[in-house]
């Protein structure tokens, strides 16, 4: 009886003269790529989860800095907004642990979208927190980056097959 | 040499052609035959019954049901960049509208028209790839049960969260009764128009593109986003996401915008409905 393995992936059992997990189709010769794309996949996680948390942040202190000056309907907008985005990222953020690229370009649409509205319903807006914006944009073009790398090492492990 | 046995019977006539058979073999011969081992047919390797992957060439042996691209390879369909020009050029008309502040109906009928060339451009330009998701559908009773109970959920739970917190959602209904507009135009105005143009944007070009980078789910998944993200309301994101999910299912699993169309429409007339 030929000895077992067990999956790196699924955890399933494996003849040890198997390249391929039977289960999920895993190629272990390709186990020292993984660790290239966890890296990937963590990068563009983390630079999601940054933008998040800015805007519940940037939540926090608007309303701590103009707080007693906006209206109890505007305060809370504010603070609704923000938080439904910083929401909106936590989700992405989960959703790019399998999905890198997808989630990464879909918080990018996401920034660009509220900026445009945000610029479209006060134009100084455009510059306001102008810091911060480069910041998201260079966040979020990383995060794609990583997300286009861990990609390619998916696919590069597909082809393999 | 010494006859052990009788003597054959030579008034009988002969065994058939075949050589005499030993009744071991006879026995074997008459059981069922045993199912011979499973093998790859990509590689002819011995693979496990339950595999579902080739141990030796690693190749999937079980189709993959999520492995669904509805544009056939040779088609020029929308690619990824075609989804995101879609979008963008479908949230311009929500920013104009949004910056300008319109709420006049008759000035709506202008971004209403827009939008209808935008998703009109985009079958012009991959007619091969988006003229076969306007034939018949292929529908199943408990599919269109399944998806009409889950979009009522979802209305459901929007309605009561909007009754609750009635600040944070806009009453689209609002600019046409003020106008005297009847029910029976503001249905076809808001419950219909955008159900046409949306579809034929959202769940036909830039789903058709998503689909050509991304593998079906996330496609689906993305575009459902996207669909969220347009409506530029953070609030309203979840439930119009769940909503982009089952519209982006129902027209991949119909082949059809026909009935996601005829859902969203449906949806967006109990949106009026309710708040008429």
């Amino acid at each position: 009886m030929s000895a077992t393995l067990t999956c790196r992936e699924c955890q399933a059992e494996m003849a040890s003269t198997d390249r391929y997990c039977p289960s999920c189709g895993h190629d272990t010769e390709l186990d020292g790529d993984l660790a290239a794309l966890d890296l990937k996949v963590r990068q563009a996680r983390g630079w999601i989860l940054a933008v998040g948390i800015i805007y519940a942040v940037s939540a926090v202190l608007m309303l701590v800095i103009m707080g007693r000056d906006l209206p109890p309907d505007a305060r809370n907008l504010l603070l609704v907004i923000n938080l439904g985005l910083c929401v909106i990222h936590i989700g992405l953020w989960l959703w790019a642990k399998t999905q890198a690229f997808a989630a990464a370009v879909v918080a990018f649409v996401l920034f660009i979208t509220v900026q445009a509205v945000d610029i479209a319903s006060d134009p100084t807006a455009l510059t306001r927190g102008i810091f911060i914006k480069v910041f998201f944009i260079i966040a979020l073009v990383s995060a794609i980056r990583a997300g286009l790398e861990a990609r390619a090492l998916v696919r590069a492990s597909r082809a393999a097959r | 040499m010494t006859a052990t046995g009788p003597e054959p019977d030579r008034a009988s006539p002969p065994p058939a052609e075949a050589a005499p058979v030993a009744p071991a073999a006879a026995l074997v011969a008459s059981l069922p035959e045993e199912p011979a081992a499973p093998r790859c047919p990509y590689c002819t390797a011995a693979i496990a019954t339950a595999a579902t992957f080739c141990g030796a060439c690693g190749k999937r042996i079980i189709a993959d049901p999520a492995a669904h691209h509805d544009t056939p390879a040779d088609v020029r369909g929308p690619g990824g960049g075609a989804a995101l020009a879609w979008y963008f050029l479908t949230f311009a008309a929500v920013l104009v509208i949004f910056a300008a502040e319109v709420t006049d109906p008759d000035t709506l009928h202008g971004f209403d028209l827009y939008l209808l060339v935008v998703g009109l451009a985009g079958v012009a330009m991959y007619p091969r790839a988006l003229l076969p998701l306007f034939r018949a559908p292929r529908l199943t009773l408990p599919g269109a049960a399944v998806t009409a109970l889950a979009t009522a959920a979802i209305f459901g739970a929007i309605t009561a969260l909007a009754r609750a917190a009635p600040t944070f959602f806009v009453d689209m209904t609002a600019p046409y009764r003020e106008a005297g507009r009847s029910l029976a135009y503001t249905l076809f105005d808001v419950g219909v128009v955008p159900a046409v143009t949306e579809e034929i944007i959202f769940r036909g070009v830039i789903l058709a593109g998503l689909l050509q980078v991304f593998e079906r789910r996330t496609a689906v998944v993305t575009s459902a986003l996207l669909f969220a993200t347009v409506h530029v309301s953070p609030l309203s994101m979840l439930h119009l996401a769940l909503l982009g999910l089952i519209l982006g299912e129902v027209r991949l699993r119909t082949r059809s915008l026909w009935p996601s169309m005829l859902l969203h429409a449906a949806y967006n007339a109990a949106v009026v409905l309710s708040e008429w």
